[in-house]
């Protein structure tokens, strides 16, 4: 029977192995704990595209200017300050010469450089702000097609130790906010070289493993000491940093973990200081106990429905049937379909954490200051312009909604007329159309259902509900392989353009087919205008094309949602999610 | 026996070969790529990634990829978490989840095994019936019900709640985890065992005057044991490698999640990378638990020349 008792001590000594194996350890708490809106996918930074990744490279890396963290405008960082040419198209940032990397280097102007051409060698999803630079668009192509023009011509030069010149195509007023954009940062090339590799194609590439510690080298407030897959990122307050007398934590952790239930549990044991993302249903129950550490702001996005705006629809929405007439090329169907949805009912009763109702795709969040707002197509011009202030208090208003504004108003009536106008009396001979969206977003999958029954109601008209994966709904919108999509836009820089050039007709992001000259024109009248103010006032005609010919319908404005004790300083919810980690401090 | 165990051992790499190309195609041939995002790609950035992750086209995949596997041992990086290989992610999850995995089924052997003869040997009474009702709960309660049931209670009683370290840590998971198994080899030695108390041998054992327990324990356990056994290898391949839900509730860093993650995420080379590991699993705890069952019981020829 001693055999018996093999398989039991087998397992036991299989344990024991394994505990030692897997290498458990507990650490000394780190001074401030997060848990992020997911894990890492990548720090680096020509292939960072995710609030996440931002967010820790935020804490890690600097640019040559920072955001403040009180009031997010652009502050010297990595330059100490610029002089800008009279055509406002060359600027010459004078570096911080105590600046320093981790490893005690300086940091130079060649730092940047290098960390500037390499996003135009390796093409990332950011790459396309850099086309601002002179020659930056051309210089990346001929490169791709392995005849690289002189990199002399490009606008980025480093004509000193400590000067570092821009030169731009055109004039671009936030270009301070940019530069404060982890894809604008330095690098220290020294550190990567160990990782360099030749591509088939005979150019190179930096395996990723040169953002991995002991190896990283940054020149942020805080230096990477641990990353333990899935687990945890340990920060620790860099002695290398030119203003670390001003860097409150000594340490910073980054916890792993994607399950909600798990993170609230972990927040409310005071494991974790800091939930920087609440997930909408969580978030909607804490708001109904009336939390006080849920901390909420207007967000700088919105949720919208976007239409395809092709003549015919594609077969996959039809089963299979090829070439039928597209309803949503007909400007008229889709200002029908933005008149019948009532979009105070899906913020009150779906999202119900305060979202603003949307009538128009740029937020009125307060991120764009002098921007307006124009009265949309329905409107009896009472009122041309409305700032951000103004229109903010009109959506929350009873009949903000209904009445004059900016964008498309609900109004049913209208709707009934404009959609019969367009051939389909009370919804007859419309297909049936399906509404895309995420299924893994349970916000989303309630709102297709919502609409479902609106414009059924509402217009008498019928539509399928058709849930996807997330890539699937991507690679769909992107392919133009569908008819109506739930989607989202957040604004990358505080500038409209972040918004507008999404449906400008070369746009990648383009995804309704809307393609209009007119408002490619004004986009590009306002890039090449130099004055700030004449500037604004065409990108605020170009927004108010689309509010008005409704590619998209935009149904509300984000709020970012984050959950942190009183006695933790530093941190707080703002419309683009920034966190300054410098003045993040747990009091205890 | 030296040969059986020598002709398996030969048919592995065989197997292992239909299972890559079969989890290969699935992979390719399902919609949406690694380098989709909410963002659209620029197609020049798209060919670079591909390029750099030698997914131009499944052909080059196709050859470039085993050989990678075969000559450097290297299952190449992840397409989705870019600064770790495939190796890295293996190396630093899998040790978790064996960990757990062991302690889960030394649970569930232990109380499954003991639980399950005592029910039998008292047939028809309380204990018979309670393990009847508990074990039902086991199977039908799907695990992510007990786990966040169990979550839930270790947050009120103060218990670490998620995460990797020490041992306490491993509790609750650990129980999580044991549950389904444990339920099952309750019935399965509840089974076999009232059929081996049945048997001659064992009214004979009890005439010749052995009291109860060491015949149940002597003569009975062993052959009461062998379904368990056949059970314990898929089971072990099973629970070693991770649940994708018990390690999601307790926030374990395990190989788990991966086998979820990695299909959403259609990180290709991933895939390939848990679904080998964890073939490589089933086919030799299957193979030790042949090698087992004659070391049990030596009566069993696993060569089957008896037939």
């Amino acid at each position: 029977m001693g055999r018996l008792l093999i398989i039991p001590l087998g397992l036991l000594a299989l344990l024991g192995g394994a505990m030692i194996w897997s290498g458990g350890g507990v650490e000394q708490r780190a001074e401030f704990r997060f848990i992020n809106r997911g894990d890492i996918f990548t720090l680096d930074i020509n292939q960072m595209s995710y609030l996440q990744d931002f967010r820790l490279t935020y804490a890690i890396r600097e640019g040559l200017y920072n955001l403040d963290a009180e009031t997010y405008v652009p502050v010297p960082a990595g330059a100490s300050g610029y002089d800008l040419s009279d055509d406002k198209r060359v600027w010459t940032f004078h570096l911080r010469p105590e600046a320093k990397w981790s490893n005690g280097d300086p940091v130079r102007a060649r730092d940047y450089e290098f960390s500037w051409r390499r996003m135009l060698e390796e093409p990332g999803e950011y790459t396309y702000l850099f086309y601002y630079i002179k020659n930056a668009a051309e210089y990346e192509t001929s490169h791709t097609k392995g005849q690289p023009i002189d990199f002399g011509t490009v606008g980025i030069r480093a004509v000193d130790e400590l000067t570092f010149r821009v030169t731009l195509n055109d004039p671009v007023p936030y270009l301070l906010d940019l530069v404060a954009f982890p894809p604008f940062y330095p690098r220290n090339e020294r550190s990567m070289e160990k990782f360099k590799e030749k591509t088939p194609d005979g150019k190179y590439t930096y395996r990723n493993e040169y953002t991995r510690p002991p190896d990283v080298v940054t020149n942020g407030p805080f230096s990477l000491k641990v990353w333990d897959f899935h687990r945890r990122l340990i920060l620790q307050r860099s002695d290398q940093y030119w203003d670390r007398a001003n860097v409150k934590s000594k340490s910073i952790e980054m916890v792993a973990n994607d399950n909600v239930l798990s993170q609230f549990l972990l927040y409310e044991s005071g494991d974790v200081d800091w939930l920087a993302d609440v997930p909408g249903e969580l978030a909607a129950e804490l708001k109904e106990k009336g939390r006080k550490d849920l901390r909420t702001s207007p967000a700088f996005g919105t949720c919208f429905l976007t239409f395809l705006c092709q003549p015919t629809l594609p077969p996959s929405t039809m089963a299979g049937e090829a070439g039928v007439k597209n309803p949503l090329a007909d400007i008229r169907v889709r200002q029908a379909l933005a008149l019948a949805i009532d979009k105070r009912f899906i913020v009150n009763t779906i999202t119900r954490m305060g979202e603003l109702p949307a009538r128009t795709y740029l937020p009125p969040d307060g991120t764009l200051r002098e921007f307006t707002w124009l009265s949309g197509p329905f409107a009896s011009a009472q009122k041309e312009r409305i700032g951000a202030e103004e229109f903010r208090k009109l959506l929350m208003a009873p009949g903000g909604l209904e009445g004059d504004g900016p964008g498309v108003p609900t109004d049913f009536a209208r709707a009934k007329k404009l959609l019969a106008e367009a051939g389909y009396p009370q919804g007859r001979g419309m297909p049936v159309m399906p509404i895309l969206f995420i299924t893994s977003n349970p916000t989303r999958a309630k709102i297709a259902q919502v609409l479902k029954s609106q414009w059924k109601a509402n217009l008498g008209i019928d539509v399928n509900v058709q849930g996807v994966e997330g890539k699937i709904f991507s690679q769909r919108c992107s392919k133009k392989d569908y008819a109506i999509g739930i989607a989202a836009w957040f604004g990358d820089y505080p500038d409209a353009s972040t918004f507008t050039d999404k449906y400008k007709s070369t746009s990648l992001q383009n995804d309704c087919d809307w393609i209009r000259p007119e408002f490619d024109d004004l986009c590009a009248q306002a890039t090449r205008e130099p004055d700030a103010g004449k500037r604004l006032r065409l990108l605020e005609k170009a927004e108010n094309m689309i509010d008005s010919e409704v590619p998209i319908v935009p149904l509300y404005h984000y709020v970012n949602v984050s959950l942190s004790r009183d006695n933790v300083k530093g941190v707080k919810a703002n419309p683009r999610q920034i966190t300054i980690f410098k003045g993040v401090k747990v009091e205890r | 026996m030296h040969k059986v165990i020598l002709y398996r051992l030969l048919q592995f790499p065989l197997i292992l070969a239909v299972i890559y190309l079969l989890t290969f195609l699935l992979a390719w041939v399902a919609p949406g790529d690694p380098f989709t995002n909410e963002r659209n790609l620029d197609p020049v950035v798209r060919e670079r990634l591909a390029k750099k992750y030698h997914a131009e086209s499944a052909k080059k995949f196709l050859l470039w990829y085993p050989w990678n596997i075969v000559r450097y041992g290297d299952f190449g990086p992840s397409m989705q978490y870019k600064e770790w290989s495939v190796n890295d992610i293996v190396k630093s999850s899998l040790p978790v989840s064996v960990t757990l995995g062991c302690f889960a089924l030394m649970i569930a052997v232990l109380v499954g095994v003991g639980v399950g003869t005592l029910a039998a040997v008292r047939r028809g009474g309380a204990l018979d019936w309670s393990s009847l009702s508990i074990t039902l709960i086991g199977i039908s309660l799907p695990s992510f019900v007990t786990a966040a049931l169990l979550l839930m209670l270790a947050a009120r009683w103060k218990w670490p709640i998620g995460g990797w370290g020490g041992i306490p840590d491993m509790m609750l998971p650990g129980v999580a985890l044991s549950l389904a198994p444990m339920a099952y080899i309750v019935r399965l030695t509840r089974v076999s065992m009232l059929d081996v108390l049945g048997f001659d041998y064992v009214r004979t054992a009890r005439a010749k005057g052995l009291s109860r327990p060491v015949v149940i324990w002597k003569h009975c356990l062993r052959n009461a044991f062998l379904p368990v056994l056949s059970y314990l290898g898929p089971a072990a391949a099973v629970t070693l490698t991770g649940s994708f839900v018990v390690e999601k509730v307790f926030n374990i860093p395990g190989l788990g999640q991966h086998f979820v993650n990695s299909v959403l995420n259609r990180d290709r080379t991933l895939i390939l990378g848990v679904v080998m590991v964890y073939s490589v699993f089933l086919l030799t705890f299957n193979l030790l638990v042949d090698i087992a069952y004659s070391w049990v019981d030596p009566r069993i020829d696993i060569s089957a020349e008896g037939n």
